[in-house]
């Protein structure tokens, strides 16, 4: 029994993977055909990356929340269970219990689709995060370039949230955030090149790989490092990049319009994205699971937190800033001072 | 399995693509056409053509049709009215749609596709193999494309920029 639970703790993808083909073995021996028993383990995993997306995200919000109240010296939530772990909680029951609002003369399609097309893509990005040694969905062999076109579609809801709602507000804040985030989308990658050239792979369990004995891409790409991370604060559109909700000019921007289920929708995509951003800097920089004596899924929630706390650390510091001054710092900073990044490490690599 | 979910994704490409040039909502018509590039993302995939699928979605549906939408963003507010169609270029549509019809037919008639489709069954379309290739027996039409490119922005940029400033 103790070897079973430190074998699911330190190298968990071998005991999952027996426990999986033995249940299948199982299934297989009393008739049920093998694509049907594929789609049964595949919407198994998804059930799982769903539940852990809400428990994440409530935990995230909470997180968040105390943070703001650390650095403005409140209390922050702390009614509500130990804490106040159990706010976010109410709150979610409080959003679901809410009616849904369809404002007049909105565009149903456009307007109904949004919250799904702004949430598939952070749900279907959990494929190639790797939790711990040998715990990933699927180690495809396109890793990175998955997440990044992946999470690319998520500008299309966003969009169609604007255009659908009917609103101006809405509208403002929907094209504000497309124009952010395919902007700050081209430094990221720019951003990620060095470290797919120094592994030679856009697999995302070789790049965990070749950061092991503390090889951290953060040390030898800290000008990547600190690029991703201003542009993953951008894509997830959260303060000082917040203009496509900017309160007190935009309402709520592509939210205005929104209650109850389908805000919430966009809210856990929000907040989802945050983790995964933070997931991915961990990953790419902060050599992912690879840790000494605790388990590797420990390390890797650790240093995924240790991102988030620098996230939330900004949003509460730095004020929000100016349309121009978003596009100027992304087109004339972020974009040069990656392509300078890219061209010394190519250099480097090829002259070392 | 392979087929159901080939015949599933090409359904879904003709269906859309059909919608999108039909369909009187010009955004509905950017939301189908962006369906019917990524279901030929879904067909690489399914080709074993993982870097051409990523691909795919990141550049036309990530950048090709985020653009357009944008750009239909800009226009006048036309949520829910339809715009009427006026036919008054139905004849230069025409063809052109007899053309682009004519030289796709050619392409595909004349390629030998048992030796493509081994060819992407391979190694033949990851990353590292298209690269070299680009980089070394297609170095010329890829060079001639980036200037193209680099000619079209500087074009774009005059044109905008033409009153002076």
């Amino acid at each position: 029994m103790l070897h079973l639970l430190e074998a699911l703790l330190y190298n968990p993808g071998v005991p999952l993977a027996g426990l999986a083909a033995k249940a299948r073995a199982l299934w297989a021996a009393r008739g049920l055909p093998s694509p049907v028993l594929d789609l049964v383990f595949q919407l198994a995993i998804a059930a799982t990356v769903s539940g852990f997306i809400t428990v994440n995200a409530l935990f995230i919000i909470w997180f968040d929340r105390k943070i703001s109240a650390l650095m403005q010296l409140r209390k922050g939530p702390n009614r509500v269970g130990p804490f106040g772990l159990l706010q976010t909680l109410a709150d979610t029951l409080k959003l679901l219990s809410k009616e849904d609002i369809n404002p007049l003369r909105i565009d149903p399609l456009a307007f109904w689709l949004a919250p799904l097309l702004v949430f598939i893509p952070s749900f279907a990005v959990f494929l190639v995060i790797p939790f711990g040694n040998g715990l990933i969905a699927g180690d495809l062999n396109i890793g990175i370039l998955y997440i990044l076109a992946i999470s690319g579609l998520s500008v299309i809801g966003i969009l169609s949230a604007g255009w659908g709602s009917n609103n101006k507000y809405s509208l403002i804040g929907g094209l504000r955030s497309a124009a952010q985030m395919v902007s700050y989308e081209v430094p990221m990658m720019l951003a990620i090149l060095p470290v797919v050239m120094l592994t030679g792979s856009m697999r995302m369990g070789a790049i965990v790989d070749a950061q092991a004995g503390y090889g951290w891409f953060a040390f030898m790409q800290p000008v990547a490092f600190v690029i991703f991370l201003i542009a993953g604060n951008a894509e997830v559109n959260r303060a000082p990049f917040d203009l496509p909700e900017a309160e007190s000019e935009l309402v709520a921007g592509f939210n205005t319009e929104y209650s109850a289920m389908k805000f919430s929708i966009f809210f856990l995509a929000e907040y989802t994205n945050l983790f995964l951003t933070s997931a991915i800097a961990a990953s790419l920089f902060l050599g992912g699971w690879e840790g000494p004596l605790l388990p590797p899924v420990v390390w890797f929630f650790l240093k995924t937190y240790f991102v988030i706390t620098l996230l939330c650390w900004a949003r509460w510091t730095f004020p929000r800033i100016r349309v121009d001054q978003l596009m100027q710092f992304s087109w004339k900073y972020l974009l040069p001072i990656a392509l300078l990044n890219l061209l010394v490490s190519a250099a480097a690599m090829k002259l070392l | 399995m392979e087929q159901f979910l080939f015949y599933t994704f090409a359904a879904s490409i003709l269906i859309a693509a059909v919608l999108t040039v039909t369909v009187r909502n010009v955004f509905h018509s950017a939301l189908y056409l962006a369906l019917s590039l990524f279901g030929v993302a879904a067909v690489f995939a399914l080709l074993g053509s993982y870097f051409l699928a990523g691909l795919q979605i990141l550049l036309y549906v990530g950048a090709v049709v985020v653009l357009s939408i944008f750009v239909i963003s800009m226009t006048k507010h036309i949520t829910g009215a339809g715009a009427a169609g006026t036919g008054r270029r139905a004849v230069p549509a025409l063809l052109t749609v007899l053309a682009s019809g004519a030289l796709l037919t050619n392409a595909i008639l004349r390629t030998d596709w048992g030796a493509s489709f081994a060819y992407s069954y391979g190694a033949g379309t990851d990353a590292a193999a298209i690269g070299s290739h680009i980089l070394s027996d297609f170095v010329i039409p890829f060079e001639a494309v980036s200037v193209l490119l680099l000619a079209a922005l500087i074009g774009a940029i005059t044109i905008i920029a033409k009153d002076g400033r």
